[in-house]
């Protein structure tokens, strides 16, 4: 079937329509990254000071605060969105691929917004930029972890979405639309061929056949940014590695379910992201969310047992000290998710209600964790005879972490202004096939 | 045409990309003047090694026959 078959009238799923549902979350998405916008300026003009970090040791507080927190939060949900399409392309999941294009673009928008996290670290973030460019050494995970993730998986998913996205360009760019230019140059000729088509699966096997170890490596390095510093108790480890993945792996199919299921409801579109969907994100959130418990289970219990003496300052902070609420609260909502989960899967039945239930539950447990990993080793973890230290984010940090949400919102929901998000191969209603 | 570019690309940005990681991980010396790249710049010949290989992907699709 070629592409000229098609005759539509209006763009589909909304695009291109300011309805005034979407107009107000567009206004407050935007107002909230304004005011994140503001807060940063501020930062910048007053320095560092008007956050609430410090200089380990010596003024007892943290270098890497909540802006590293998020990093590592957003870095992590974007593993979830782009291995799931490559493997759903891989072993042909026709089930997952209505959302394929959702996940992409979470992905895009989390690695986004996690590279910029980075700059909003630095006092001098250009500098720190080209300064990366200019010296950086392949050996450090900091340049796996910002050229890795940034160039290579940012760059990839960036592919992946246009070529991807091709075919639906082509057709609605045969539309009458303020977009129909942007959709043309999308299109790029595209003319849905059988050769073309062909081509098209062959890039994407590949693509997601090299994409796979790319992440792995890539995110990787972001756990090791902790795992190889043999100078900081509680960092140290050949665990971070993995247990960055497999929590990233969590963190980033619940927020793809929260967010398919929005989507669901907004375009609805219960049919096309039915519950076959959900069934699998389900299932998948499950075993993740099993593995992130394991993980977090087994580092409890190496905490609890004979732990050198600057490991103990940790494990006591991080048990029955000043992080005990996060720790506790964490593990409490790790597992009231995977009860949720488990019960799903063995009434076999998957409420999209209760799935987001959990997803919400492992996606907050998540930034907790992410927490845990960052600050403790900070302000606990010295093998110098330093006084413990402490840290709490102030009002700029969180404003700024706000403004980076916003700014998520406006990307996803700018892009469903310009382009379908769900393929028009399974979202058919408002496009009319003449054939 | 589609076909020599697509292999010209993915075998340029993997030379590029060795030699980019070869230029700025000098291996085998512990001397603190050996932790700066061989000369400066050479981690943009690695990121352009990257995007070169991923590039490839774009070009083989969109070329025509």
């Amino acid at each position: 079937m070629s592409v000229d078959t098609r005759v539509e009238r209006k763009l589909p799923q909304g695009v291109g329509r300011l309805r005034f549902g979407w107009l107000v979350f567009f206004a407050v998405a935007f107002v909230v990254f304004l005011v994140g916008l503001a807060a940063y300026f501020y930062q910048m003009s007053s320095g560092m000071i008007v956050t609430g970090m410090r200089s380990t040791g010596t003024m007892g507080g943290a270098t890497w605060g909540l802006y590293i927190v998020m990093v590592e939060y957003f870095i992590g949900v974007s593993i979830a969105g782009v291995v799931l399409v490559a493997f759903a392309k891989v072993f042909n999941i026709g089930s997952l691929l209505p959302i394929s294009r959702l996940a992409v673009l979470l992905t895009i928008t989390s690695l986004v917004i996690g590279v910029l996290g980075v700059a909003l670290d630095l006092g001098a973030p250009f500098r720190g930029f080209i300064n990366m460019l200019l010296y950086a050494r392949p050996q450090s995970p900091f340049f796996g972890t910002l050229m890795l993730v940034a160039v290579g998986v940012l760059f990839t998913s960036l592919v992946y979405l246009y070529l991807d996205g091709r075919k639906d360009a082509a057709t609605i760019a045969r539309i009458p639309s303020g977009l129909r230019w942007f959709h043309k140059l999308w299109a790029a000729g595209y003319g849905d061929t059988e050769p073309e088509r062909e081509r098209h699966r062959r890039v994407m096997f590949w693509l997601s056949i090299g994409l796979v170890p790319l992440v792995l490596v890539a995110l990787s390095t972001e756990g090791l940014v902790f795992g190889i510093q043999v100078g900081r108790p509680g960092w140290y480890g050949s665990l971070q590695g993995p247990d960055f993945i497999v929590l990233a792996a969590a963190s980033g199919l619940a927020n793809l379910i929260v967010l398919a299921a929005i989507i669901r409801r907004v375009r609805g579109a219960e049919v096309v992201i039915g519950h076959t969907v959900f069934r699998w994100l389900g299932s998948l959130l499950l075993a993740a969310t099993a593995a992130a418990l394991y993980f977090q289970i087994v580092k409890t219990f190496t905490l609890l047992y004979a732990t050198p003496g600057s490991e103990r300052l940790i494990s006591d902070a991080l048990l029955s000290g000043p992080y005990a609420w996060i720790f506790w609260s964490s593990l409490t909502l790790m597992i009231i998710s995977m009860i949720l989960l488990v019960l799903q899967a063995a009434r076999r039945a998957w409420s999209v209600p209760v799935l987001v239930a959990a997803s919400v539950a492992v996606s907050t447990a998540a930034v907790a964790e992410r927490y845990l990993t960052v600050i403790p080793s900070q302000t606990h973890g010295m093998l110098l005879p330093y006084e413990p230290g402490s840290y709490f984010p102030t009002w700029v940090e969180f404003a700024v972490v706000a403004g980076l949400f916003g700014l998520g919102a406006i990307l996803i929901g700018g892009f469903m202004k310009v382009f379908p998000i769900i393929p028009l191969d399974f979202d058919t209603r408002e496009v009319r096939t003449d054939a | 045409m589609r076909r020599i570019g697509t292999i010209v690309l993915i075998s340029g940005g993997i030379v590029l990309l060795l030699f980019g990681y070869l230029m700025s991980a000098p291996w085998g010396s512990l001397r603190v003047a050996d932790s700066d790249p061989v000369f400066v710049g050479a981690p943009i010949f690695f990121i352009l090694g990257i995007i070169s290989m991923l590039s490839s992907a774009v070009f083989y699709e969109l070329l025509p026959d």
